[in-house]
């Protein structure tokens, strides 16, 4: 299997928004919370440097999607008065189509949301249309969001994320094509320990953008960027296990 | 030669039968399992649905366990289900992939009406997936597709690839979707329920009818369906997925991603439009699915069409587990020699295809299709061993 890179992009700091008037018209703004903002602006980045074509199809992973759009939706529940657009915007594939509407991009699209494998689920997906010749390149990422409204209701229901907002939204364009940043020779996940020596590991980057669940989808554009051959493990002790090889 | 993908088991639970018993006689009947609501803890009460008719500790006492769902539940005993007819005694080294997007949205409406759920309860769709995956013995790799309506379809197609590359010999993939006040009420934000029993194809639609449920099919290479002599119920033989790229919740007016999916499952089974047997259409009962899928239709099997159905007016559209459930219904028609009709059709629509047609003989390749927001269109064909 000869899954290539050809271009990655990401964006893990709450604080240097990008200028998204370059992407999008005043309409679309208005339209979009910030998190789809990122996440959308993270993509069209990513194709922007691999060349200005359409991909052969879009993957992303979300472990929770636009979770402030669920949560503004809940709560008018109660109110009386919910926004279809919150209902719209809750559903996790809605950036996967909105880059394939603003890219005219009418291949493959899929959208994974699968924990903190989200990210490593639709990598797989892509390195194996890929890798067997299905699709000469496809556009990968990942994107998930610790807001303030967020983190009070996980901590209310028992989840172990850390308090601070964070966010995590990165893109590669995996290709056919040789010569690129960097090959990935294998993606692995299993509800097992796998037997693997990951030189990067889960703490790593978690001390970097937080206990994120997409944190390994900006930690693997780094790897890249250091060049060489790594491993990213992923394990999420007791729950799932997962390792990303690139070289 | 690419590997065969061998279909050996499979199990459905929705509003007009909790296995595949009850399913068969309700689809050959005509029995819709759509009522007002009956267990949904939700203030809408204008809208029928197709609930499963359980409550959720009936539901639990038939599962044997209690995963911390709906979702979850229904997905238990639709996958054991599956499990059992493939002759699997365990699912360890097989891959587990469901689709949901709701997943135990119902738990996370409880935190806002003021409920402590203490430990953590999973609601999310990914939770949801594990839990499950917990309650069946699941060891190997596991993952969760989320695009809505056409959830279930995109996981089998990834069990597929799974299966053709080599990562798993075996896979339980389908999908659930219990019915939640988060999306009866977002649905009805977006003003597409009808609130009499949904008429797909039919020139006085309104709407759709919001139906729950889940199914799973063991997909299994054919050589180690072979090794362990199980017998093949059908192939999966295609898949196809492309994005309408129109619009987040409309489809656009000649259905092309609906027209491109379909062309991507036949190039996928090698097959030609006239090979097709019979179509379970997306057909939800709304205005604009109905004519963009017709017109996709069209455009792909041109005048020679076979007959078509849509059994959402039995069940309700059960959303994320819709592309598994109906994926059932076609194995069953397949098997069972006949076509379930599209019930609440009378009057024919000039912008629609008109449903049914007889069958001639046995249906040797069906197609299924399963279409979602953000225009995420899916089309699998299954073909008689």
């Amino acid at each position: 299997m000869n899954v290539y890179v050809r271009a990655y992009c990401s964006l893990t700091r709450l604080d240097e928004d990008p200028d998204f008037r370059q992407i999008l018209s005043p309409l679309e703004a208005r339209r979009m919370n910030l998190f789809m903002k990122r996440a959308l602006y993270v993509s069209l980045e990513t194709l922007g440097k691999a060349g200005p074509e359409s991909p052969g199809g879009i993957v992303t992973g979300t472990a929770l999607g636009s979770a402030d759009s669920t949560m503004n939706f809940l709560e008018a529940l109660s109110e009386g008065s919910p926004r279809p657009t919150d209902f719209m915007q809750s559903t996790h594939n809605t950036v996967g189509s909105m880059i394939a509407i603003k890219t005219r991009c009418r291949g493959y699209n899929a959208t994974y949301a699968h924990l903190y494998h989200s990210f490593e689920s639709a990598l797989l997906d892509g390195f194996m249309q890929v890798g067997s010749g299905e699709s000469d390149n496809i556009l990968v990422g990942a994107f998930d969001e610790v807001t303030p409204a967020m983190a009070g209701l996980l901590q209310r229901s028992g989840y172990g994320f850390d308090a601070p907002c964070h966010v995590s939204a990165a893109f590669l364009l995996t290709s056919r094509e040789e010569g690129s940043l960097a090959r990935i020779s294998d993606v692995r996940l299993s509800l097992t320990p796998l037997d693997v020596q990951a030189d990067i590991t889960r703490k790593d980057y978690v001390s970097l953008y937080g206990d994120n669940p997409s944190s390994s989808a900006p930690a693997l554009c780094d790897a890249i960027s250091k060049g060489g051959k790594h491993v990213i493990s992923n394990d999420i002790e007791g729950l799932e296990y997962s390792a990303i090889c690139i070289n | 030669m690419a590997v065969r993908i061998v279909i050996s088991g499979m199990g459905a639970v929705s509003s007009i039968g909790c296995g595949k018993a009850g399913t068969l006689r309700a689809l050959r009947e005509g029995l819709s399992g759509i009522a007002p609501v009956r267990f949904l803890d939700t203030s809408l009460r204008d809208f029928p649905v197709g609930e499963v008719p359980f409550d959720d500790d009936s539901l639990a006492r038939m599962a044997g366990c209690n995963p911390g769902n709906r979702t979850a539940l229904l997905s238990v005993i639709a996958a054991r289900e599956a499990l059992s007819q493939a002759g699997l005694e365990s699912i360890a080294d097989a891959a587990f992939i469901s689709g949901t997007t709701v997943g135990g949205m119902e738990k996370a409406e409880l935190l806002y009406r003021g409920a402590t759920l203490g430990n953590a309860l999973p609601f999310d769709c990914g939770a949801t997936t594990m839990a499950t995956a917990r309650a069946l013995g699941a060891k190997g790799l596991c993952s969760t597709l989320s695009t809505a309506c056409s959830s279930a379809a995109n996981a089998i197609a990834t069990a597929a690839r799974l299966i053709r590359s080599g990562r798993c010999h075996v896979a339980v993939a389908g999908g659930s979707e219990a019915l939640s006040d988060f999306h009866l009420r977002g649905f009805a934000s977006l003003m597409i329920l009808d609130r009499e029993n949904c008429r797909p194809f039919d020139s006085t639609r309104a709407g759709l009818n919001l139906g729950e449920g889940a199914a799973y099919l063991v997909l299994e290479s054919e050589e180690n369906a072979l090794r362990r002599e199980a017998v093949p119920l059908a192939y999966l033989s295609g898949w196809g997925n492309a994005c309408d790229a129109f619009h987040q919740t409309a489809s656009s007016e000649d259905g092309e991603g609906a027209f491109l999916a379909m062309q991507a499952a036949l190039k996928t089974a090698a097959l030609k439009p006239s090979d097709i047997d019979y179509i379970n259409a997306h057909g939800t009962g709304t205005p604009n699915n109905d004519a963009s899928e017709s017109a996709a239709i069209r455009r792909v099997f041109g005048y020679n069409l076979p007959p078509v159905s849509s059994t959402k007016g039995l069940t309700g559209h059960t959303t994320s587990a819709s592309g598994a459930i109906e994926s059932v219904f076609c194995l069953l028609s397949m098997i069972e020699g006949f076509i379930p009709g599209s019930f609440g059709f009378r009057a024919p629509d000039p912008s629609c295809i008109s449903p049914c047609g007889t069958l001639q003989a046995r249906p040797r390749h069906i197609m299924c299709n399963a279409f979602g927001f953000g225009g995420n269109d899916s089309s699998l064909i299954f073909s008689a061993p």
